[in-house]
């Protein structure tokens, strides 16, 4: 069974990411690129973007788009 | 259609030498003055009358206590910390003397050349002001001896700061001083080969409190977390200054909307373990500013790590000021207040806390040894006497032989950093 990613607002209509949800994004995170050197900009770019989605804002153009896909794969198993 | 009118947009260098200059727009409603509110007379008065002095002396108690609590590994890596800067610390306190190494060019300003320099180095804020004697510490009043502060901050490791508390928050912490008490010395030397003195003021031996010039030098505004936040990286930054006779012009402090900000945003506030954090401001010494509990503070960051969870969740140190702001401006919200991610911590064996939830601890954690040591062992005795009634000779020789030693240590503003 899927541990449910993010939490709906009552009152704002979109979802927050929950603590397993994060665990998980940044789980694969630090998997795939703990060895690059973009490591840590992805890193800043990952926590940005969770904040905007959680914000229910676009997540902007500077952010990375592996960071983008991430955060998307994560809402999407919400 | 944002939410919030800009009233100014701040424009500072990128984080990095080289990078792209950053725009923070604050919005009208953040806006008060640039830098702190301050009475002047008042700072005046209270640095004559009742002058600030090193914690390393003023609260040399607790600055021992805390050596009975560090973990092991906290103690090994102290050790190895502190055995690493002493040179560096002993280089700096004397740097003051050192002759110049140059031929000076009459009359020319030399800020940007230092400016540039400092950049090249690797510091990522660099600002120019007035050495303010009226912030420097009672033992080194007269220490430091050129008129003009060179403000330098160097940003500590992104990555570990965020798995604070920790022991990995703790080597990004102690590290960022070992880096920067090198850089500081390079950067001195540099000013002498210009033709002028320049006084290092290590990191690890204070010689005031640093955050008002830095303040004043327009490098950012102090939060409710009693700490100077930065553009780039809140109080994700360790501080330091050199003083020089080299020819220099002054910044100007900047409204970067951080005095309102941390009055609506909170969330350090909210989430400080030891509940030492305020929610309003006070005059405090000519300042209007948020005001640390100290002895609220120490007991929990002496027992986990250097705590620091209002730096972690502090939302200008997690996306930056300029993101935050934007954010600020098209919702009229906090980016990432009442989030898990922004303000979620584990702390250690007491678990994993929640937005909204808060570590509990007894009365007893909170009471440890408070102001001088020679203060606390004489808190002590008098305690005995009161419970006893009488001192035998053997206490008596006991109490007088640790305030010796008290004594013959003598006091310094070094370590703890």
């Amino acid at each position: 069974m899927l541990t449910p990613c993010f939490v709906i607002l009552g009152n704002g209509g979109w979802k927050m990411f929950t603590k397993n949800g994060l665990d998980a994004l940044f789980h694969e995170l630090e998997r795939d690129w703990e060895e690059s050197t973009e490591f840590e900009q992805l890193s800043r770019d990952a926590h940005l973007a969770i904040a905007l989605s959680d914000a229910g804002r676009p997540l902007g153009d500077s952010i990375d788009q592996r960071v983008i896909s991430l955060v998307e794969k994560y809402k999407a198993m919400s | 259609m944002p939410k919030k009118t800009v009233d100014h947009v701040v424009i500072r260098p990128g984080r990095r030498y080289g990078d792209s200059k950053v725009e923070i727009p604050v919005a009208k409603d953040l806006t008060t003055v640039p830098g702190v509110p301050i009475r002047e007379e008042d700072v005046q008065f209270y640095s004559r009358a009742y002058p600030i002095e090193s914690q390393n002396i003023d609260k040399s108690a607790d600055r021992e206590w805390v050596w009975t609590v560090y973990s092991d590994e906290m103690i090994e890596y102290r050790k190895k910390h502190d055995e690493h800067v002493k040179p560096l610390v002993d280089a700096a306190f004397e740097s003051g003397e050192l002759e110049p190494t140059g031929v000076s060019v009459s009359g020319k300003d030399l800020t940007e050349q230092i400016l540039l320099k400092a950049r090249e180095l690797g510091f990522n804020e660099v600002g120019f002001t007035k050495f303010d004697h009226r912030y420097a510490f009672t033992s080194k009043k007269h220490w430091s001896k050129y008129e003009h502060a060179i403000c330098l901050a160097l940003e500590q490791d992104y990555l570990w700061t965020q798995t604070i508390p920790s022991m990995e928050a703790e080597w990004a912490h102690f590290g960022t001083y070992e880096v920067e008490g090198a850089l500081a010395l390079d950067l001195g030397d540099y000013v002498r080969s210009l033709g002028y003195h320049a006084q290092i003021h290590s990191p690890n031996d204070n010689s005031g409190a640093y955050i008002p010039m830095f303040v004043e030098a327009g490098l950012g505004q102090l939060g409710a977390n009693g700490q100077l936040l930065s553009p780039h990286f809140g109080s994700r930054s360790r501080l330091m200054l050199i003083t020089t006779d080299a020819p220099v012009t002054y910044d100007e402090p900047v409204d970067y909307g951080i005095n309102k900000f941390c009055e609506v945003c909170q969330v350090c506030v909210n989430r400080c373990p030891g509940r030492a954090l305020i929610r309003d401001k006070v005059w405090w010494r000519g300042v209007e500013k948020f005001k640390v509990i100290y002895e609220r503070c120490r007991p929990v960051m002496s027992r986990y790590e250097g705590c620091a969870i209002c730096i972690k969740v502090c939302p200008i140190q997690r996306y930056g000021m300029n993101s935050v702001m934007e954010h600020y401006v098209e919702t009229g919200e906090i980016l990432g207040k009442g989030t898990e991610n922004l303000e979620g911590y584990d702390f250690k064996e007491k678990g994993y806390f929640p937005p909204g939830k808060l570590p509990r601890f007894n009365r007893e954690f909170f009471d440890i040894p408070h102001g001088r040591t020679e203060d606390w062992l004489f808190e002590q005795f008098m305690e005995k006497l009161e419970e006893k009634g009488s001192a035998g000779t053997q206490e008596l020789a006991t109490f007088a032989s640790k305030v010796k030693t008290v004594l013959d240590k003598g006091r310094s503003t070094r370590g703890d950093e």
